[in-house]
Order: structure tokens, then C-alpha cells, then sequence
């Protein structure tokens, strides 16, 4: 009896939608949040079936649905919509199952979730996120066009034959600083479209990667050169990754060329197997200002985090810890000579190798 | 030298590029503000020109319907985009563009794709 008690107490008390139909259609059982949420009258539920209750659309799936329960099936994913007596729309989803009386079933019963808020609110946000999304990539595409409009403008004075040195250093600081605000950009929308998309993962040449991000970032710097020191050829190692890794090296690389002020600026880049593990290790070493241990966590984060170092990198290497977390692998920055941090920064990425790169060539190299 | 159509709905860019295509000794010989516009261009002009500097992102018809349009017309023309739009680049080296440049872009690099496309 006191069990009894407490189980009326739970049947009355919950938000949950209970209902128990008969073979007949009829309605057995619904308890007080059913009624209040469908407006009926516990007298009214005489006359009450399926029809009357499920919106016409779902009718024959629920008819189907508790002809199988009345069989002895289980439904854990019901989902139907409901009609109030007033006629308002309840997108209801639960379970139905069926109720013994010795070992005859008699009825089906259904406890459901109202998700009308739910969808509610779903809706809302895939409506924002349309909304955002379109007002970022509207922002996004013009900037980018008034910044080619700036670059532009920038190099038609810089082609001058009379500027005066003074300015033409200022001219060229500009253009930096535009291209800077550019790669911003151009990392947001990156950021963007990683976070978005389904991955879509190939075999990556570690090598080959490494070489093509190099080539292009030679090409930011043309009063520079890169001396490129590494054990990375192309063929020696495979990583499953996608066309953002080239990213990971470009980024890293082009922080390298920009931070060290001579003309000729040494990286080593070097690559081993980490034994008994499927992963690799990368160093990139570079020689420039270095990064301070207060600083070296929250680098990589730079969405969090405003700093106001010399290395304002435009989120690059916050894409390059995203695109590595992608792959199941990661990043971190220590000094290149232990405890002298102003001799330059060792990037130390982690990647996981193809099962197809160890099955053909062995766990350690 | 190259004669070059501009394809952009931006009007200043025009202009720059109009300079810088100068400075690189190459000679403008249409512009077109849209895609639509891009075709009749295309169409009017006698000799065709080399290269169609060709945006994405434009009114009445985007760059890569005028691509196809225009690849309709004549086969043998070149397109290069010139986009902001890099998620676009597939689908414009499929309609058969020559080539793809990422805005923002330097004039070096646009120089050396221009060169790069008419030696072809």
C-alpha cells in the first residue's frame, strides 16, 4: 500500500507525459501532466482515442507503433506530435512499452518528454548560428577585399621611383601590419571551418609538408633567407591528418622567420618515433626572442587570452593547436637551451602515425 | 604585356589594380562589375584578351557561372581568379579557371601567376 502511495506520488508529480491505451484504442490511463498538457478533462477521456490525440501525420506510425508494443515490443525512441483538445501542436518523444496483467498484455503504455520547448529553443539557435555565421562571413569577405584594396594601394606609392626612404620604410611597415590583420582573418575563417566540418583525414607525407610550408613562407620573406636544418625528408614519415597540417608547419615557420631580426634565420626541425608508441615527435627549434614561461601555456590559446608580448601572431598558433587536437595530437612550446629562454623557443608537436605508415615500415624508426 | 579584364563589384579595386597591372606593364582592356556583364565584355572585345581576372562574390551572376558562360563562348579563354572566397577554389578550377589567388594578394605574386598562365 505504501509503495503504492509513492509510486502515485511519482505518476502525479512528474513532468513526463504517462498514458496506457487499451486494444481497443481507448485510452486506459493518462496522468495529470498529460491532461493539463493536452487540456482534457479526466471525464472527457471516455470518449478519447489515438485519432483524437495524434496529429493526423503520425497517426498510422503510432498505430503501428503500439500494435507492436501490444505484441510485446519495446519502443525507446518514440517520437510523435500530439494535438491539445484546443488544437496546439506538442512534439512529444519517449518510450512505449507493454503492460502485463499475468501474462496477457492489456494495454500500451507510453511515457514521453514534451520537447516542444526544446525544439523551441533548437530551432532559435540554428536560426542564430545561420545568422551569425552569415553576418561573420559578410564581414570576413570585406574585409579581406578592403585589405587587398589597402595592399594594393600600398604598393602603387611603394612603386614611386622619388620615395624618400623614411616613408618607404613606413609604407612597408603598413603593409605588414594589413597583411598581419589579413592572416587574422583568413585564421578565423580556418578556425571556423575546422570547427564546422566533418574531418576528413587522408595520408599526410610529414615531409612533403613540411617542404611545400617552407616555400611558401619563403615567399613572405624576401629580404630573408631561411636555413632550414632538419632530418624530415619527404617519404620517411606518414601522419593521417589533412590539408591544414601544411598550416601547422607555415605557422610555425613563419613565427620563426618574422621574430628573428637577421637576415638569415636558422630552424632546425627535427623528427623521431617515440619508441613502443605509434606517435611522433617534431621539434622546431628557432633562435629567435624566445617566449617567457608565463607566457608559453597560454600562447596557444589566444582566443582566452590577450597578451601583450612581442609575439602577436594572429592566431596562428591557436589554429595550429586546434588542427593538431583534430588529429589526436598536440603541442607545446619549451625553451630551445633549457632555462635561457631568450635563445629561442622548441615547439614540440605530437602526431600519432598512420597505422598504414607503422604496419609498412615498423613501430620505431 | 598582357591584356587583362578586370572582374570585380568592387569599384576601387579596379583602380588599384589598374595601376598596379601598369606598373607590371600589362594593359587593362575591360572592366566588368559583375558576371553577367564579365560575358558581354568578353563578347564585345576584339582581339579577347589574355588573362580575365575574375572575382567570385558579385550581383546578378557569380565568377564561376561567368567562368562557364564564358569557357562556353571560347574554350581557350584564361581565367584566374582572384577571390576572397578560398572554399570556392574547387569549384572554380573545375569550371576551368586557370588558376586560383587568394585575396588579399601582392602584385609580385599576381605578376608571377599572370606570367606563369600566358607562357601556357
Amino acid at each position: 500500500m505504501k509503495d503504492e502511495k509513492i509510486l502515485h506520488s511519482f505518476v502525479d508529480g512528474t513532468s513526463d507525459l504517462i498514458q496506457s491505451i487499451k486494444k481497443d484504442g481507448t485510452v486506459e490511463y493518462v496522468n495529470p501532466t498529460w491532461l493539463k498538457t493536452l487540456q482534457y478533462k479526466e471525464e472527457e477521456l471516455v470518449n478519447v482515442k489515438l485519432r483524437d490525440f495524434v496529429f493526423p501525420g503520425y497517426l498510422r506510425r503510432s498505430e503501428e507503433a503500439i500494435s507492436r508494443v501490444l505484441r510485446g515490443a519495446i519502443i525507446s525512441d518514440y517520437v510523435s506530435t500530439f494535438v491539445s483538445k484546443e488544437g496546439n501542436p506538442i512534439q512529444v518523444e519517449g518510450r512505449l512499452f507493454p503492460i502485463y496483467r499475468g501474462k496477457k498484455i492489456v494495454a500500451a503504455a507510453g511515457i514521453f518528454q514534451n520537447i516542444n520547448e526544446q525544439n523551441r529553443i533548437l530551432d532559435e539557435l540554428r536560426h542564430e548560428q545561420a545568422r551569425v555565421e552569415f553576418l561573420l562571413d559578410l564581414m570576413t569577405h570585406d574585409l579581406t577585399n578592403i585589405n587587398q584594396e589597402i595592399i594594393s594601394t600600398i604598393e602603387v606609392a611603394l612603386y614611386s621611383p622619388d620615395l624618400p626612404t623614411n616613408l618607404e620604410n613606413l609604407l612597408r611597415e603598413s603593409l605588414n601590419e594589413v597583411e598581419r590583420g589579413s592572416n587574422l582573418i583568413s585564421n578565423v575563417k580556418k578556425l571556423l571551418r575546422i570547427a564546422k566540418r566533418a574531418p576528413r583525414m587522408f595520408l599526410c607525407d610529414l615531409g612533403e609538408s613540411l617542404l611545400a610550408a617552407k616555400e611558401i613562407v619563403e615567399k613572405s620573406f624576401l629580404h630573408k633567407v631561411m636555413i632550414l636544418e632538419t632530418n624530415l625528408e619527404p617519404g620517411l614519415y606518414n601522419v593521417t591528418a589533412d590539408e591544414y597540417l601544411i598550416e601547422v608547419f607555415k605557422s610555425l615557420l613563419h613565427n620563426a622567420m618574422k621574430f628573428d631580426t637577421r637576415a638569415r634565420v636558422q630552424i632546425e626541425v627535427e623528427v623521431e618515433s617515440m619508441p613502443h608508441t605509434p606517435f611522433i615527435k617534431i621539434q622546431v627549434k628557432d633562435h629567435g626572442p624566445g617566449i617567457v614561461d608565463i607566457e608559453k601555456s597560454a600562447i596557444f590559446d589566444q582566443l582566452s587570452h590577450r597578451r601583450d608580448s612581442a609575439r602577436g601572431l594572429g592566431l596562428g598558433l591557436t589554429l595550429t593547436k586546434h588542427v593538431l587536437e583534430n588529429y589526436g595530437g598536440y603541442i607545446r612550446v619549451e625553451d630551445r637551451i633549457e632555462g635561457l629562454p631568450a635563445e629561442g623557443a622548441n615547439f614540440i608537436l605530437i602526431l600519432r602515425r598512420s597505422t598504414e605508415d607503422i604496419s609498412n615500415k615498423g613501430g620505431n624508426q | 604585356m598582357a591584356s587583362i579584364i578586370i572582374v570585380d563589384d568592387d569599384m576601387f579595386l579596379h583602380k588599384v589594380l589598374d595601376r598596379i597591372l601598369s606598373i607590371g606593364n600589362h594593359d587593362v582592356v575591360g572592366h566588368a562589375y559583375d558576371g553577367a556583364a564579365a560575358i558581354e565584355v568578353y563578347i564585345e572585345l576584339n582581339p579577347k584578351p589574355d588573362i580575365i581576372l575574375m572575382d567570385h562574390r558579385m550581383p546578378i551572376m557569380n565568377g564561376v557561372t561567368a567562368t562557364k558562360e564564358i569557357l562556353h563562348i571560347n574554350s581557350d579563354a584564361k581565367i584566374l581568379f582572384i577571390s576572397a572566397d578560398e572554399t570556392i577554389k574547387k569549384e572554380a578550377m573545375d569550371a576551368g579557371a586557370l588558376g586560383f589567388l587568394t585575396k588579399p594578394i601582392r602584385s609580385v605574386d599576381m605578376f608571377a601567376a599572370i606570367d606563369s598562365h600566358l607562357s601556357k
